[in-house]
């Protein structure tokens, strides 16, 4: 059971970066490579990987530290949607 | 210390790589394939995809462009003058697509750039046709009504006008068919409508010309006129005057230069009058000038008004962070100032502010730009005047631009606000459980402080495993399959409780006091 546990964190960090290497993989095949969006893909990948490995009734330690990570792409999200709004409402 | 090494060294690539994009973070747009613009890569397919459509349209479009010339000049030459509006409004619009494609096949320095620019004049000179052939319709339409000596002078000297004007635009507008048709016949045009539509502009100008002698023609007035010099240039003042036999000295003589009042000269003591005219804001070519003094006209006289070249000059000054003055002077060969002319100033992203000379020929405006260098450019484009265009050389700015924005603070703050606002949301749902088993700081041999009185049997048995947990020191990680594992004396109670937690069941009181007695260590298993 720990062995599983140790080998899910690891399977979580390939499937992320394989997310990342497909996401920069369509962009450059769009022809568009723009931080923002590669962002929020990225985002939304970490996101749904967190989901998928939490467990139910134990919060392992880098569960903890996935948990920071996403505070701080959240915030940088927030950011980022605020300067959007702000340049609309500008414009 | 191997695995220390390993850490660091992914903890350095990960802030060299944070740092690297947190470089590009002002500007995200990494790569586009329709702003590539190293001489070293260009995408192909944003190439194909602009180019070879357009290029394929060029051709067909200058071929509907004479083919429009000669509809438009017959429709004219018919008097259909519903139907020239609108061959002239589907000219235009082909010209402007044609325009249009010129400028984004980058090909205006070519015969077809050249071809553009016949073209233009071609459609303002059928425009001028056919408003002038308007005009002249409603000339002889009034010259039939008026019966008005007066008003009928009128009339035809706006008839001797336009009849001036439409000659003129006929020799320009044929002085182009020599270039036209050899860029048409290089392109394997058909360049039969627009023949036929210099020879249709013929006979309407030469329907006109058959319209002097009728009207034009007025007796011998006492009147005389004369213009000298007979030409002039931009700046030049003109003489306007002559004899008038039998009029009384201080009589008014009032000045016409195409119709409209030129001034007012007073009839001298020996019978002649002056009236000194200066060439300003007026199109080089003919013009006619007549007099009048009461109800006696004076014959037309012709007068030409030749082009000249202008020198515009620009000097940029900062006036503050964001604001630059432009400074110029607007001059003829000489040096003459052209006074009260429009001046632009191109931007290099395009953007136009106007200015207008004053009476030394200076303009200055002052323009509002974002930060960076900028090269500037003021422009004469002659307008109604008898000048040719001119520009002045490139001028390259710096720009501070403003302090900085707050925009990106503003963000920052919200951003900050919306993530306190997520993680204050988050919280409540763990505190409970916090609440439910309240920890013992150091596990060991002190029974925790538990109440299970009043609570759910299911939520009671959740407590009583977390005591136990913590009684033991297993870390809160662990599930109770782990607890079962690390501590096999209490796995009886650990088995229990994982049934009662995935399996659904319900404890029972007796076993539940079990798991108290258990869980605080005065229970028989745990000894």
């Amino acid at each position: 059971m720990i062995r599983m546990a140790g080998a899910k964190k690891y399977s979580a960090a390939a499937v992320l970066a394989a997310w990342l290497i497909i996401v920069a993989f369509f962009m450059v095949l769009n022809r568009t490579l723009d931080l923002e969006v590669f962002f929020v893909l990225a985002l939304i990948g970490l996101l749904v990987v967190a989901v998928l490995i939490d467990g139910a009734f134990s919060r392992p330690r880098y569960m903890r530290y996935i948990g920071y990570l996403i505070a701080a792409g959240v915030a940088l999200f927030a950011y980022i949607v605020a300067e959007k709004i702000l340049e609309i409402l500008a414009a | 210390m191997n695995r220390l090494a390993s850490h660091a060294i992914l903890a350095a690539a990960a802030v060299l790589v944070l740092a690297l994009l947190g470089g590009e973070a002002a500007s995200p747009v990494l790569y586009t394939a329709e702003n590539t613009s190293t001489a070293a890569h260009a995408d192909p397919a944003t190439i194909q995809k602009r180019s070879p459509g357009d290029a394929d349209a060029l051709v067909p479009l200058m071929d509907d462009l004479l083919g429009q010339t000669g509809t438009l000049a017959l429709t004219i030459k018919l008097r259909d003058y519903e139907s020239a509006e609108r061959d002239l409004a589907r000219y235009s619009e082909l010209s402007r697509q044609f325009d249009r494609l010129v400028v984004t096949l980058d090909v205006s320095g070519t015969d077809i750039g050249e071809f553009q620019q016949n073209n233009r004049k071609n459609q303002e000179a059928l425009e001028a046709l056919l408003n002038d052939t308007r005009r002249f319709e409603d000339l002889k339409r009034l010259e039939i009504e008026v019966q008005d000596g007066e008003q009928r002078m009128a009339i035809a000297y706006e008839g001797e006008a336009l009849r001036q004007k439409m000659r003129e635009g006929f020799s320009a507008y044929a002085k182009r068919e020599p270039a036209t048709t050899r860029i048409a016949e290089h392109y394997d045009l058909n360049t039969t409508p627009y023949q036929q539509s210099v020879e249709h502009f013929a006979e309407v100008a030469d329907a006109a010309d058959d319209w002097r002698p009728a009207t034009g023609g007025t007796a011998a007035s006492p009147l005389a006129i004369a213009v000298t010099p007979a030409e002039g240039r931009y700046g030049d003042t003109l003489r306007i005057g002559g004899r008038y036999a039998g009029g009384v000295p201080g009589t008014r003589i009032e000045v016409y230069v195409d119709s409209r009042a030129a001034g007012a000269a007073t009839l001298d003591a020996d019978g002649t009058y002056n009236h000194p005219y200066r060439i300003g804001r007026i199109v080089a070519g003919p013009h006619l000038a007549y007099a009048t003094a009461g109800g006696i006209y004076s014959e037309v006289a012709t007068f030409e008004v030749l082009t000249q070249n202008t020198t515009i000059t620009l000097a940029l000054a900062e006036v503050n962070r964001t604001a630059v003055a432009c400074t110029g002077n607007l001059t003829i060969g000489d040096g003459l100032p052209v006074a009260g002319a429009p001046v632009l100033i191109r931007t290099d992203d395009g953007t136009l502010a106007a200015a207008e000379t004053d009476e030394n020929g200076t303009y200055r405006t002052e323009i509002v730009l974002p930060g960076g260098e900028h090269t500037l450019r003021a422009e004469f484009h002659a307008a109604g005047y008898p000048l040719n265009a001119s520009e002045s050389p490139a001028e390259t700015v710096r720009v501070r631009g403003e302090g900085l924005s707050p925009l990106p603070f503003v963000a920052a703050f919200a951003a900050a606000a919306a993530t306190g606002w997520y993680l204050r949301r988050r919280r409540p749902e763990e505190e409970p459980v916090a609440k439910a088993a309240p920890v013992p700081e150091s596990p060991g041999e002190t029974p925790p402080q538990v109440e299970i009185a009043g609570l759910p049997p299911r939520e009671a048995a959740t407590v009583l495993f977390r005591a136990l947990r913590t009684r033991l020191g297993i870390p809160e990680t662990k599930t109770p399959r782990d607890c079962a594992r690390i501590a096999p004396a209490h796995a009886g109670f650990f088995e229990r409780y994982e049934r009662i937690r995935y399996a659904g069941e319900t404890p029972t009181d007796e076993e539940l006091r079990a798991m108290e007695a258990e869980a605080l260590g005065g229970g028989e298993g745990a000894a």
